[in-house]
C-alpha cells in the first residue's frame, strides 16, 4: 500500500534537475522563473532539486560544449531511470548560433535521447511550463512501461 | 512580545494569488513577440538573403528539377532559431512571418520544422504571369506598330521597365547592374530582366543615358508610332585620309577607332553615342573621343554606315595612300589612360566595421538601405561611401548583402 502510494505521488511530483551545458544564461534565468512565485511550477509539483540522484526530469540548456560534454553525460547517468530529458532553448537541440564551432560537441541527441524540446531561444515561461507538463506525461507512460 | 510578520502573514492570506494560472488561464504573448515562423511561400522568389543572413543556420532548401521549373522547398528549423528575426527584416517580400506563438513543444525534431513549397519558373523569354497589368521587363524589338499607344507604367515591386522605344542597347544598364540582373543583346534588341536576381536598386535607371528605363515614382510613357531613327545614308563622299601606309588596329580596351580615310564626319556616331562621348565636326573634320565619357559599348561602330570605326575583334586597316593627306583626325587622343593609377587594396580592420574596396564597390547604395542603423550613407553620383563610426554596431549585414563584394568585414 505504501509502495502505491509513493508511485501516485511521485508520478504527480517529477523533481527537476537543471545542467547548464555551456548556456548563455538566458535559459537558466527563464528557468528559474518558472519556479518563482509569478510562474510558480511548484504549484504543478515541480521542484527544483539539488542532485541528480533524486530527479526524474533533467533540464539541459546550452550548447553541449566540448567540455561539459563529459559532464552533462555522466550527471545524466546518475539519473535513476525513468528519467525524462528535455532540452530547453534552440542551443542543445541544434547548437543554434554556435553551430559548427570547434567548442561545441552537441547537439546532445548526439549522446542521449531526448524526450521533449522547448524550442525559442530563449523559451517563454509558458512554454517551459508547457514542456514540463509533456515531459510528466512521458514519465508517467515510461513508468508504467516498465512495471 | 512582538510578532512582527503576523500582521503581513494574515492580510496575505485574503489577497488575491501573485501567480499567473498559466496552465489553467490560457496566457497570451506581448503585441511584438516572436514566436513560430509562418512562410509564404507563394509570395517567395528565392533570392536566398534570408539564409545568408540566418545566425543559427536555421533555414535550408531543396530544389528538384521539374518540366515545369524548379520546385523549390525552404525549411525553417525552428530548433536552431534565434528568433532574431533578421531573415524576416532582409525578405523584400514579405514571405517570413513571426506569429506570437510560443507553443513549441516537440517530441521529434519534424514538429520544429515550418517549411512552404513553391514554383520558381525559369526566367524564360515570356512575359511572368504574375503581374499582367505591369508592363513586361521583356525585350519587344521596337516594332512601331505593336508598341504603338500602349501605356508603360513603372512596377509597383520597385524593378525596372524597359521603354523600348527610347532603348538604345548600349547595354551601359546591364554593365552597370550590381546584380547582373539584366541581359542585353545590342545585335537582336533585346532587353531581358532577371526577375529573381534583379535587386530593385535603380542603377541601370540612373545609368541608363537615354532615360529608357522606369523606376517607381517615374511618369508613365506613352509609346507613339517610335520608328527608330534610321541611319540616314550618308552621301557626302569625302575623302580624307591619314598618312600612307599607316596600320590602323583596334584598340584593347573595347574603346573604338576611327579610320580618317572611310569616315565621312557624317556625325551619326556621335548622334548615336549614348553616353555623348563623342564629337564630330563636319567642317572641321574632327573626330574626337572623350576617353572618359566611353563606355566602351560600340554602338558608335553599329551606327557607322561607313564602317569607319574599329572596335575589339575588327580587322586592322591599312590606310591606303590614295588620298592627298588630310588633317589627321585624332585617331588616338592619346590620353593617358584615366582611373587607372593603382590602388592598394584596403584591409578589413580589427574593431569589427566595415571598409569599402573602392575598386569594387559600385554605388549601387544597398548597403546603406540594408543598414540596420543607418551608418552608412552612399552617393551615387558623387561616388562617396561614407560611415558613420559612431552609429555602426559592426553586424557585417552591408558586407553581406554588398553584390560586388566590395565591403570587407
Amino acid at each position: 500500500m505504501f509502495k502505491k502510494l509513493i508511485e501516485e505521488s511521485t508520478g504527480k511530483s517529477p523533481w527537476l534537475f537543471h545542467i547548464n551545458a555551456g548556456s548563455c544564461n538566458g535559459c537558466d534565468i527563464e528557468l528559474v522563473s518558472v519556479l518563482t512565485p509569478r510562474y510558480d511550477a511548484e504549484r504543478l509539483g515541480f521542484k527544483l532539486s539539488g542532485t541528480p540522484r533524486h530527479a526524474d526530469i533533467v533540464v539541459v540548456t546550452g550548447p553541449v560544449t566540448q567540455q561539459s560534454l563529459a559532464r552533462v553525460l555522466r550527471t545524466i547517468e546518475q539519473v535513476p531511470e525513468p528519467r525524462c530529458i528535455v532540452t530547453m532553448g534552440s542551443c542543445p537541440q541544434s547548437g543554434n548560433v554556435f553551430r559548427g564551432s570547434y567548442a561545441i560537441a552537441g547537439p546532445l541527441s548526439k549522446y542521449v535521447h531526448v524526450d521533449v524540446d522547448v524550442a525559442g531561444c530563449t523559451p517563454k515561461p509558458e512554454a517551459v511550463i508547457d514542456g514540463l507538463v509533456k515531459a510528466t506525461e512521458i514519465l508517467r507512460e515510461k513508468r508504467r512501461a516498465m512495471k | 512580545m512582538d510578532f512582527p510578520f503576523v500582521k503581513e502573514a494574515l492580510s496575505s492570506l485574503f489577497k488575491k494569488s501573485s501567480c499567473d494560472m498559466y496552465p489553467i488561464k490560457p496566457s497570451e504573448a506581448a503585441p511584438n513577440y516572436r514566436g513560430r515562423i509562418v512562410f509564404h511561400p507563394d509570395k517567395c522568389i528565392n533570392c536566398m538573403m534570408c539564409e545568408r543572413v540566418c545566425s543559427g543556420s536555421a533555414i535550408t532548401h531543396t530544389s528538384e528539377q521539374t518540366p515545369e521549373g524548379e520546385l523549390i522547398t525552404r525549411t525553417f528549423y525552428l530548433g536552431s532559431c534565434t528568433f532574431c528575426a533578421t531573415c524576416m527584416d532582409f525578405c523584400g517580400h514579405g514571405a517570413i512571418e513571426f506569429t506570437r506563438d510560443y507553443h513549441m513543444i516537440a517530441t521529434k525534431e519534424e514538429d520544429l520544422m515550418v517549411s512552404g513549397t513553391f514554383l520558381k519558373k525559369p526566367p524564360v523569354k515570356k512575359p511572368k504571369p504574375a503581374a499582367p497589368a505591369a508592363p513586361k521587363a521583356e525585350a519587344k524589338p521596337v516594332t512601331p506598330a505593336a508598341a504603338a499607344g500602349t501605356v508603360i507604367k513603372p512596377r509597383d515591386d520597385g524593378k525596372p521597365v524597359q521603354v523600348p522605344s527610347k532603348c538604345v542597347y548600349c547595354t551601359i544598364c546591364a554593365k552597370k547592374c550590381p546584380a547582373g540582373a539584366l541581359e542585353v543583346d545590342r545585335a537582336a534588341k533585346t532587353w531581358t530582366l532577371n526577375e529573381d536576381e534583379c535587386v530593385a536598386c535603380g542603377t541601370c535607371a540612373e545609368a541608363c543615358p537615354k532615360k529608357a528605363i522606369l523606376m517607381p515614382g517615374d511618369e508613365p510613357v506613352t509609346v507613339e508610332a517610335a520608328a527608330p531613327a534610321a541611319p540616314k545614308a550618308e552621301t557626302k563622299p569625302a575623302a580624307p585620309a591619314a598618312a600612307a601606309g599607316t596600320v590602323i588596329k583596334p584598340r584593347d580596351d573595347g574603346k573604338p577607332v576611327q579610320v580618317p580615310s572611310k569616315c565621312v564626319y557624317c556625325t551619326i556616331c556621335a548622334k548615336k553615342c549614348p553616353a555623348g562621348a563623342l564629337e564630330v565636326d563636319r567642317a572641321a573634320k574632327t573626330w574626337t573621343l572623350n576617353e572618359d565619357e566611353c563606355v566602351a559599348c560600340g554602338t558608335c561602330a553599329e551606327a557607322c554606315p561607313k564602317k569607319a570605326i574599329l572596335m575589339p575583334g575588327d580587322e586592322p586597316v591599312t590606310e591606303g595612300a590614295a588620298a592627298p593627306a588630310a588633317p589627321k583626325a585624332e585617331t588616338k587622343p592619346a590620353a593617358p589612360k584615366a582611373e587607372e593609377k593603382p590602388v592598394e587594396p584596403p584591409k578589413p580592420r580589427d574593431d569589427g566595421r566595415p571598409v569599402q574596396d573602392p575598386s569594387k564597390c559600385v554605388y549601387c547604395t544597398i548597403c546603406a538601405k540594408k543598414c540596420p542603423v543607418g551608418a552608412l550613407e552612399v552617393d551615387r553620383a558623387a561616388k562617396t561611401w561614407k560611415l558613420d563610426e559612431d552609429l555602426c554596431i559592426g553586424c557585417g549585414n552591408c558586407a553581406l548583402v554588398c553584390p560586388k563584394q566590395a565591403i570587407l568585414y
